[in-house]
Formats: structure tokens, C-alpha cells, sequence
């Protein structure tokens, strides 16, 4: 059935075709992120084409042509942490023609969380290269389930009050989260429990000459002092993920509140 | 190793179905034929992934009816709020106060 005022048969044709010239192009890309990911927490990647729909609606809201529409083909890069984000796009900048980035996860918007790439594939293929972490895309994907099945407006700072406080403090609270979580990856390059076995053990085997008390009892604080800092970045993790799991179930209460 | 996964969502039932494609071109047809009878009432998407799992997990939006409440949640509830937050941040202090102490006594002892 089509929509009355929808484009002529051989339009949709020629966006279809234009659209369908991207698959190649995503598949590239998608393989050669992968590789260059390793090195990172990537938790997942994949590609999506436009729907017909939205590209009609894109053109007509914007008044503009099919070339400039920069998310015909999409691809979502999603990691770990803040930390991962950052490296990602490091690392998509050294190996692909990005030709602007908007960085949501610092300034967001109605909540939304995310940083968009535009990489220039070919003269003729654009796409936008989503990276980001967990936690913002848990939110974003709660988000668009909302705006699916209570009102559309919420994908853009609107939708029922309450609805919209409680999915703003969501954000807040993710970004928080993501915010201490980069924080102590940050710290942590090497984790105390490494430094227990690597750093201690070489100094009590150090010259004899050297073992004199001072040096010792030096030792011995230090040793004190590192199994400390252990104690605390355990109870660090464990608390970051109990809230990390908390911050999942407000989100999948608030889900079905509204279903 | 990728694969095409055509997922038709409903709105109005928030309900989907997927079809999995391994080549392009069937892929790409199977996007026309499915918009053509369905977009006016269907989100039809086609995505690329190495599994139907990695789709839910990035777009989960379009899966989230068929998603189970879990009891577990209630007992996960409490456990975020103003104060766990202020907690984790002055635990994240801590961690780095006690780091740098570490690192003052490594200083001082090699």
C-alpha cells in the first residue's frame, strides 16, 4: 500500500539504489574496525541501512538533496568505557577520512549521550560512525523504545513530564557512572595486585648490604600500604558494578512502567 | 564473519520478526519487497553484524518488549541513588590518594 504523497515509484527507485550502493562500502568498513579494535573493549559493532521512510521524511524536512544526507548507511561501535570511546576514534581518525565529529558525550542532547563520526568513504558515500559506551547506549536504546511506544517526542527532550524527569536523571546517573569508571581505568594501568607480585618481591631479594632495618621496615609498609590500595580498588569495582547493575534496573523499571 | 539480519518492528504491537540473509543481493531485495508492503505501518531496518545477538545488544530498542522482567532488579533497585554515587566518587578518591602515597614510599625506598 502506498502513502498518500508519497515519492513516485521511480524516485523511491533511485533513492533504493543510492542506498543499496553503501552496502559494500559498510561492509569494508566494518571490516577493517574490527581488526583495529582489538585493542580495545569493543562490546559490539554492526551497520544498519536508512529506511526508504526516513530518508523521504530527511529530504523533505530539510528541503536538501540524497548526497548530503550523511546517515544513509550507519555504523554503531559500542564499548566498554569513556576510556575505549576516546582510543576508538583516535584510532578511526588515523585509518579513515572523518570529515566531522560530534561529540555528544560531553555536550548532550535531551539526554543523549554518544559521539557521531562522518566519515567520507568514497565521493559519493558519507556515513556516520556511532561510538559509544554501554551505558549510553542502554540509555539511548530506553529512550527510543519510549519515544516508540509513548510518545515520540521524548527522542527530543519532550514526551510526558515525569517520564522525561526520570530519563534525564537516568542520563545524569549513567554519566556519572562512565565518568568514575574512565576514571579508575585511568588510574589503574597497572592494578596494585600487579604491584604486589612485580614491584615488592625484587626489593626484599635486592643487595644484602641494603637489608639493614630501616630498609625493612620501609618494605614492609610499603607492602602494607600496596595491599591497602588493593583492598580499596576491589571495593572500588565492586561498588562501581552493583551501581552499574542498579542503574540497569531503574532503566528496565522504568521500561515497564510505561508499557 | 557478517551477516544480514532484516528485522520488521511494529510499533503498534512492539512486535518483531528477523530474517537472517548471508548474501548482499538477497539481503537488499528483501529490504525493497518488505518496505514496499510493510513501511507504512513497519520500521523495516536492515543490519549488518556478526550475530542476531550483537543487533539486540545495539539496538535493543526494537526488542525490548520481548525482554523479561527480572526479579533480580528489585533487589538491585536501592542500591542507586544520590549517596552510592557520592560514595563512588570519594572511593575513586581514595584509590587515588592511596596510589600516590604508594608511589611517594616507592620513591623514597629504590
Amino acid at each position: 500500500m502506498k502513502e498518500p504523497g508519497a515519492p513516485p515509484e521511480d524516485t523511491l527507485a533511485v533513492y533504493d539504489a543510492y542506498r543499496s550502493s553503501f552496502d559494500a562500502h559498510l561492509r569494508s568498513l566494518v571490516e577493517a574496525i574490527i581488526p583495529l579494535l582489538e585493542e580495545f573493549d569493543v562490546l559490539s559493532v554492526n551497520t544498519r541501512l536508512k529506511q526508504s521512510k526516513s530518508i523521504v521524511a530527511k529530504l523533505r524536512r530539510h528541503r536538501t538533496t540524497l548526497s548530503t544526507i550523511e546517515d544513509v548507511g550507519g555504523c554503531r561501535i559500542v564499548v566498554s568505557s569513556m576510556l575505549d570511546t576516546r582510543g576508538v576514534i583516535q584510532a578511526l581518525a588515523d585509518q579513515f577520512d572523518i570529515v566531522r565529529l560530534r561529540d555528544y558525550q560531553t555536550d548532550p542532547r535531551a539526554g543523549y549521550r554518544s559521539c557521531h563520526l562522518v566519515g567520507q568513504l568514497s565521493e559519493r558515500h558519507r556515513v556516520e560512525i556511532q561510538v559509544r559506551t554501554e551505558i549510553q547506549n542502554e540509555w539511548a536504546n530506553l529512550s527510543e523504545d519510549l519515544a516508540h511506544r509513548v510518545d515520540p517526542e521524548v527522542k527530543y527532550g519532550g514526551g510526558p513530564p515525569t517520564l522525561r524527569s526520570a530519563l534525564d536523571d537516568l542520563s545524569s546517573q549513567g554519566a556519572k557512572l562512565d565518568t568514575v569508571l574512565a576514571a579508575l581505568l585511568d588510574v589503574l594501568p597497572v592494578t596494585a595486585a600487579v604491584w604486589l607480585d612485580l614491584l615488592v618481591p625484587p626489593l626484599r631479594r635486592s643487595s644484602p648490604a641494603e637489608h639493614d632495618a630501616d630498609f625493612l621496615r620501609k618494605l614492609d609498609q610499603l607492602e602494607a600500604r600496596v595491599i591497602e590500595l588493593m583492598r580499596r580498588e576491589r571495593a572500588q569495582v565492586t561498588s562501581l558494578l552493583e551501581a552499574r547493575a542498579a542503574l540497569r534496573a531503574r532503566s528496565r523499571k522504568l521500561a515497564h512502567e510505561w508499557s | 564473519m557478517l551477516n544480514y539480519f532484516l528485522l520488521r518492528f511494529d510499533p503498534q504491537t512492539c512486535s518483531h520478526d528477523v530474517t537472517e540473509f548471508s548474501e548482499p543481493a538477497e539481503a537488499l531485495a528483501a529490504l525493497r519487497r518488505t518496505e514496499r508492503e510493510f513501511s507504512d505501518s513497519h520500521e523495516v531496518v536492515l543490519f549488518m553484524a556478526d550475530s542476531l545477538d550483537t543487533v539486540k545488544s545495539t539496538h535493543s530498542s526494537y526488542f525490548a518488549c520481548a525482554a523479561e522482567d527480572n526479579d533480580a532488579d528489585q533487589a538491585q533497585l536501592s542500591l542507586l541513588d544520590d549517596s552510592s554515587n557520592e560514595s563512588l566518587e570519594s572511593g575513586l578518591a581514595a584509590v587515588q590518594a592511596e596510589r600516590q602515597a604508594v608511589e611517594r614510599m616507592l620513591a623514597q625506598i629504590s
